[in-house]
């Protein structure tokens, strides 16, 4: 059984009398410690599933399995714990809190895990040592998601999800941001899962999932994942 | 303006339908709020001004002390053109019963009346034809019931404050004189209640002063002017042309009628003059008059009088001929009677005598009668003798007829035999036939009957030889017998002529006897006739005797009757006597009684006479005008206060509601960033953009305005006249649209919502469209000073640095949230603070160690001192701890100092070493304790505020009789019903010049009244009410309770006022709160979305929120409670009512109730905010922001 399992996952939205269908079938399973990159076009369901798996959203029909838990059956409570302990998020826009230092929005994270990580330290780690005590405001845009992934990182979760991390970042930044999440999940076994529209990206994964309307229309596994740096787009 | 932007402003109010109402509401409680308190004075005013002219409210009044007659009218009259009208008004103060009971006033005092005359024609006029005559001033205004048509009946004072509850329709007000003859001044004094009204000369409780009672004037009542009987006015009105133009407490209206009372002012002196001259010629006239009716009075009772006696004299002339005649048929009665008697007893013995004779001639005709029986027995032995002989001869006669027949037959037989037998011998040989032998048996028959049957049975026809045969024996055996019986016949003869001789001589013996009784019956009869004729004569004289008694019987009888009569008549006339006594006793008391009320009623007016003549030296006119009408004044400075008050309380409402606009807008415009950023983009002109969000607010407030302003015009002046209409009795409120104030409103509000949409608006119209079409730049995050404290801020937790950060991230949030949360509490607070001072004024007065600590009051009838038995009495009663002798008199105080002229009471106590044990004299600030003494006066709180008085400064005060003293102050009590000027004796005789006169007592009930509970306490109050009342001289008890129980009445209506305000206070508590953690709530919407992503759970979530809200709460209730100080002292500065003074501290609990509830409203709106978060969309919240 794998880490991680999506089978025939159904979600449906509607806006008035509109209704859209967001994952039509979706089915990948992904392995404890893998890199996984999910790729499609905007519209394909890339970052409604990458929701579903982080325990904010949920499916309307199928089974979403992770470390053999059947999520999608979770309460809110259920699911908040789940969001708490074991899901790490790094949004595109980082949602750092404004009013909050650097450190202070990684502790507004480490602070509610059972196995949380130094704070001060995840931050050295990200390289973002000589910036501890700066807010939102003071930080470019790549320390932004730095701080991003070292909250989501101080948690110490099973899973870091990553929505188009780098998408608001210039080249040479989402280089780095990409970078450090292959190191981790290298370095810690960590399973990340990383949404990005940019198909020039799939050679970092050990996984590469590929979404078209709301389907997978092909799961490619790297035996051979190339470092980030070795990566042109 | 395109037609898709105008879809889209619709669309948007839509959209955020609950912002547009929440911005209605605000505007809407504010312009409310504004409107509604800035309408309330001009309402009254208004309403005031129209009842003024309606019912003809004076414009100035003149008084004189010695009357005023029409001559005074004309000559006022005739002044000027301008003046409309003068009309004369007779008045008279009086003490008032009701159904005979002494009637209280508000202070416990007897409660006394003013008395007006109405010209009962021009009232009539007026309500019958609706002639609206300007002669016809201060016209009463009827309430319920209908005007007076009778001498006995009246009109009754409509005010809730001042009027007793007794006064009802159908009840009888009696008016009684303070020690003078009422009767003197009115011919009625007894009147039915027949209407209650109100009068545009009295809008407020307050009735002035008086020379009667207590001094001041509880009531007014009004009835048929033709009940007095003075021909003179007591005082004189004066309409003013025009001046209904101008609204009464205008300077203009001062201004007009200014001239005229000058004008008035200067006649006084030469129609005084008139008016003395006049009276100095009439009044001896009059007084001599009134002398002269008396001893007419005396006269016609003296006649009356002597009348009656004569006619009891009469009586008793004929009672004593009546007695002279009982007596004379008592003789008669007892002497004709008794010699008619005793001619009777005679008459009687006589008779009794001549029935003894009657008796002996009775007893010899009985002798005779004897006597006779016995002649009449030997006549009857003698006739029986007679007749015996008789029967002997007549025996032996018939003995011999019968022998002499017998031998006769027996011849005859023989013969006939010898016939037959010569016959039958002759024939011998014969045979007879059947006829022959019957002819011969026919002929044997008759001398031989046997012979038939003999011949029949045995010859049936025989022989006549046969016949012989048988017959000659028989013919032999008959002569045989013929011998027999001539032998015998011959014996007879014998014995015949022997009894013969016999017989004669019986019948002579008998002739004698028969003579002997007749000549016996012969006396008999004789004395049978004597016996018969005595009788009679007896008989005859014994009738007479009955008759004569009867007689008699029936002459005493008669007699008896005419005594009986005679006696009956007498005993009549006694008691018609003693019934004319009576009469005479009863008409002469009447007579008295009338005389002695004629005598009471001329001698008040021969009294009253040579006062005023006395006065005439000093008489004097009093021109007023209508600032000098009780009440008048006070009406204006309550709409004055009114009018403050409404300057400052909506300021607040206002304030606060700008605020949440402000606010609100601001967040809206931030939502609409990159919409606007759009149509910049699109080529829109900032003009037309902003357009949209002007147009949002303006619509917002005009509509919330409207509907403050609708609503507002009604609720607040409805509910704060309602309080004031304890005091004002005018006529229902005039609702007018306050034109100006809604104008100020709304402008004020839309300036407020437009200069805030602006400022909003200001930012964005400014940046670049590609600015505003990315997201807004998160706030960036700041230290606070607080970080920099680092020993607290090291210790912080967490959580707490965020909350600490998060309330000063924005400071126009943070502000309002405290100003707006401030001000409502502050609203609350002062709201119960107001409801506290109120109620002070009963508990710290009259509650349990408060400043009245004296129990009852008692009024006497006449002054008291320490010995005079009505006081003794009180002083015995076991009910009664402790009592004083006091003084008090109501008198008008003022000072120079300020404008104000108040009514006072002049308390000076007997004692004023011990009346700290009754009224607690201290100073509310520090402290000290007063003692009346020579040094000075002492004034109570709210009357040296109102004169701006300290310890050390002097004021004035008036009495009744318009004299005006100076008067030194030493200190200035606490003190919150009505105002005192408290004297020692000592001082008051420096002042006054006379001694001090004591007429009430105050007192404390015993221990057994304190500790009773309420029941028990008015049962035991009401019984020694009862006995106190039955003493004469004790004219009326009140307790200090039941003064508090009344003023209860004035603090709950204005515990409604505060109610309302403390309504409107809670409502914009609400929203404010709401709306702005409601907003708060939406700009952090994506910070507390990456909360939960984050694995906050829902209660860390609200938690996150609730900290930040709970400090705002805690600093805007701190900074209310301030600004509730604040407000509630200029509330209670402002909003007093005269005669009262509101408590000045807020109790603690009115605090924590304010705090509470600004909590408890947090809390509420707290609970709902929760339930937005937990509905906050995750995904939503997250996406990127298009």
């Amino acid at each position: 059984m794998s880490f991680i399992e999506l089978n025939s996952v159904y979600k449906k939205y509607q806006t008035g009398e509109v209704v859209i269908t967001a994952l039509d079938g979706v089915s990948f399973s992904v392995e404890q410690g893998e890199l996984c990159v999910v790729v499609g076009p905007s519209g394909a369901g890339k970052t409604t599933v990458l929701n579903i798996l982080g325990g904010i959203d949920d499916c309307d029909d199928g089974k979403v399995r992770v470390g053999g838990e059947l999520i999608n059956s979770y309460n809110d409570k259920k699911l908040a714990m789940y969001r708490r302990y074991d899901v790490g998020f790094v949004f595109q826009f980082y949602n750092l809190v404004p009013n909050l230092t650097a450190l202070e929005n990684v502790e507004l994270a480490s602070q509610i895990s059972n196995k949380a990580l130094n704070p001060s330290r995840v931050l050295e780690r990200v390289g973002l040592g000589e910036r501890l005590n700066n807010f939102p405001a003071q930080l470019s845009g790549g320390e932004q998601q730095r701080v991003s992934i070292a909250r989501a990182l101080a948690k110490n979760p099973k899973i870091l999800l990553c929505d188009e991390p780098t998408g608001a970042l210039d080249y040479q930044t989402g280089k780095q941001i990409l970078s450090l999440l292959q190191e981790t999940s290298r370095e810690t076994g960590m399973t990340v899962i990383i949404i990005t529209h940019n198909q020039a990206l799939t050679p970092m994964a050990n996984r590469v999932i590929s979404m078209r309307n709301g389907r997978v229309q092909r799961i490619t596994v790297n035996d051979n994942p190339l470092p980030v740096d070795q990566i042109e787009w | 303006m395109t037609r898709a932007y105008f879809i889209s402003i619709l669309r948007s109010v839509k959209k955020s339908f609950s912002r547009f109402i929440s911005i209605v509401m605000i505007i809407a409680l504010g312009s409310a709020f504004f409107v509604g308190i800035k309408a309330t004075a001009p309402d009254m005013l208004d309403t005031v001004q129209d009842y003024y002219v309606d019912y003809n409210l004076m414009d100035i009044r003149v008084q004189s002390s010695i009357g005023l007659t029409n001559d005074d009218i004309i000559a006022i009259q005739s002044m000027d053109s301008n003046i409309e009208a003068v009309v004369g008004q007779k008045f008279k103060d009086a003490l008032v019963l009701v159904n005979n009971e002494i009637e209280k006033d508000i202070d416990g005092t007897q409660i006394s009346a003013r008395v007006y005359g109405i010209n009962t024609s021009l009232l009539s006029n007026y309500i019958n034809y609706g002639v609206d005559e300007a002669v016809f001033m201060n016209r009463p205004r009827l309430i319920e019931g209908e005007y007076p048509d009778a001498e006995n009946e009246c009109l009754v004072d409509a005010s809730q404050l001042s009027t007793p509850e007794s006064y009802k329709i159908g009840n009888t007000i009696t008016l009684v004189g303070d020690n003078e003859e009422i009767d003197a001044s009115l011919k009625q004094t007894e009147f039915t209640i027949v209407g209650i009204i109100q009068s545009p000369y009295y809008v407020s409780f307050e009735r002035g002063n008086t020379l009667i009672g207590s001094g001041k004037v509880g009531t007014f009542i009004i009835v048929p002017e033709s009940v007095f009987k003075q021909d003179y006015y007591t005082e004189l009105y004066v309409k003013v042309k025009g001046s209904d133009a101008y609204d009464a407490y205008s300077d203009e209206y001062k201004n007009h009628v200014a001239p005229y009372v000058a004008m008035v002012k200067t006649l006084a002196a030469p129609r005084l003059q008139a008016r003395v001259n006049y009276l100095q010629q009439t009044l001896p006239k009059q007084i001599a008059d009134a002398q002269a009716m008396l001893s007419d009075a005396n006269s016609v009772a003296g006649s009356k009088i002597k009348e009656l006696e004569e006619s009891i004299a009469t009586m008793e002339q004929s009672l004593i001929l009546l007695k002279a005649q009982l007596a004379k048929a008592e003789e008669t009665y007892n002497v004709t009677l008794a010699d008619a008697e005793e001619s009777l007893a005679l008459n009687k013995s006589e008779y009794n005598e001549s029935i003894t004779e009657y008796n002996k001639m009775l007893t010899e005709y009985q002798t005779n009668s004897t006597a006779y029986a016995e002649k009449y027995t030997e006549y009857s032995t003698a006739k029986s003798e007679y007749n015996t002989k008789k029967a002997e001869y007549d025996s032996a006669y018939s003995q011999v007829n019968s022998l002499e027949l017998q031998l006769g037959s027996t011849q005859s037989a023989i013969t006939s035999a010898q016939t037959v037998l010569l016959q039958l011998q002759e024939s011998q040989e014969n045979s007879l036939t059947n006829e022959e032998v019957q002819s011969m048996v026919a002929v044997l028959q008759t001398a031989y009957p046997g012979i038939y049957d003999v011949i029949q049975n045995n010859t049936t026809a025989g022989l006549a030889k046969e016949m012989v045969a048988y017959i000659t024996p028989v013919l032999e055996n008959y002569q045989a017998q013929l011998i027999v019986q001539q032998q015998q016949l011959d014996a007879e003869k014998a014995k015949l002529t022997a009894a013969n001789t016999e017989l004669s001589n019986a019948n002579i013996s008998l002739t004698a006897a028969e003579l002997e009784l007749n000549t016996a019956n012969e006396k008999l009869v004789t004395a049978e006739n004597q016996l018969v004729a005595y009788n009679r004569e007896l008989t005859s004289a014994g009738n007479e005797i009955t008759n004569t008694d009867f007689q008699l019987s029936l002459q005493k009888i008669q007699t008896q009757m005419m005594i009986t009569e005679l006696s009956n008549q007498i005993e009549a006339l006694t008691s018609g006597k003693a019934t004319a006594q009576a009469a005479l006793d009863t008409a002469k008391l009447q007579v008295n009684a009338t005389l002695g009320d004629a005598t009471e009623v001329y001698q008040q007016q021969i009294d009253d006479a040579n006062e005023v003549l006395m006065s005439l030296g000093s008489a004097y006119w009093n021109i007023y005008d209508r600032d000098d009408t009780p009440g008048y004044t006070s009406f204006g400075s309550t709409t004055d206060n009114l009018s403050t008050l409404a300057n400052i309380f909506p300021i607040f409402f206002f304030i606060v509601s700008a605020l949440v606009c402000w606010t609100t807008m601001t967040r809206m415009i931030d939502e609409d960033r990159t919409t606007i950023g759009t149509l910049k983009a699109l080529g829109y002109e900032n003009g037309s953009i902003a357009a949209k969000y002007i147009i949002y607010s303006l619509s917002a407030s005009i509509i919330g305005c409207s509907l403050g302003v609708a609503v507002g015009m009604y609720v607040f002046p409805y509910a704060i006249f309602a309080a004031y209409s304890i005091m004002f009795t005018i006529p229902e409120l005039h609702y007018t649209l306050p034109i100006g104030s809604a104008i100020i409103g709304i402008a004020t509000s839309l300036a407020c919502t437009l200069l805030s949409t602006m400022l909003a608006l200001r930012k964005e119209l400014k940046s670049t469209p590609s600015v505003l079409m990315r997201p807004k730049a998160p706030k960036p995050g700041k230290r606070i000073l607080l970080e920099r404290i680092r020993f607290i801020w090291s210790r912080m937790k967490f959580s707490n640095k965020v909350t600490a950060r998060n309330l000063f991230r924005n400071k126009q949030r943070f502000f309002m949230t405290i100003i707006g949360i401030a001000g409502c509490s502050a609203l609350m607070l002062a709201s119960l603070g107001m409801h506290n001072s109120v109620s002070a004024i009963r508990s710290k007065q009259y509650g349990n160690d408060a400043i009245s600590k004296y129990d009852f009051q008692i009024v006497f009838e006449n002054n008291q001192d320490g010995n005079s038995g009505e006081y003794r009495t009180v002083v015995n009663s076991n009910s009664v701890q402790s009592t004083m002798l006091i003084s008090m008199k109501s008198v008008t105080g003022f000072s120079l100092r300020t404008d104000a002229t108040e009514d006072v009471y002049l308390f000076v106590p007997s004692e004023p070493d011990r009346l700290n044990d009754y009224i607690r004299l201290n100073n509310r600030q520090t402290g000290k304790t007063y003692i009346p003494s020579i040094e000075g006066a002492l004034i109570t709180e709210k009357f040296a505020r109102d004169t701006n008085t300290k310890a050390g400064d002097t004021l004035f005060i008036e009495t009744s009789d318009s004299k005006i003293y100076e008067i030194f102050v030493a200190g200035v009590v606490e003190n919150y019903t009505f105002h005192y000027i408290y004297l020692s004796p000592d001082y008051y005789t420096e002042i006054f010049s006379r001694y001090p006169t004591y007429n009430y007592a105050i007192g404390i009930l015993n221990d057994a009244y304190h500790s009773a509970d309420e029941a028990t306490l008015s049962s035991l109050k009401g019984q020694m009410a009862t006995k106190l009342m039955q003493v004469d001289g004790i004219q009326a008890v009140s307790f200090t309770s039941d003064v508090n129980q009344s003023l209860s009445e004035i603090t709950d209506a204005l515990t409604a006022v505060v109610a309302v305000f403390f309504f409107s206070a809670l409502i914009l508590a609400f929203v404010v709160l709401y709306n702005l953690t409601n907003i708060n709530i939406l700009e952090r919407n994506r910070e507390l979305a990456t909360l939960k992503v984050l694995g906050f759970i829902d209660s860390e979530v609200n938690n996150y929120v609730l900290k930040e809200n709970i400090i705002l709460t805690a600093i805007g209730a701190l900074f209310g409670s301030g600004l509730g100080i604040i407000l509630h002292y200029l509330l209670i500065t402002y909003a007093e009512i005269d005669a009262v003074m509101f408590g000045r501290s807020i109790e603690w609990y009115s605090f924590l109730i304010a705090i509470i509830l600004t909590f408890v409203f947090a809390a509420i709106v707290n609970l709902i905010i929760n339930r937005k978060l937990k509905h906050i969309d995750m995904v939503l919240s997250l996406k990127s922001i298009e």
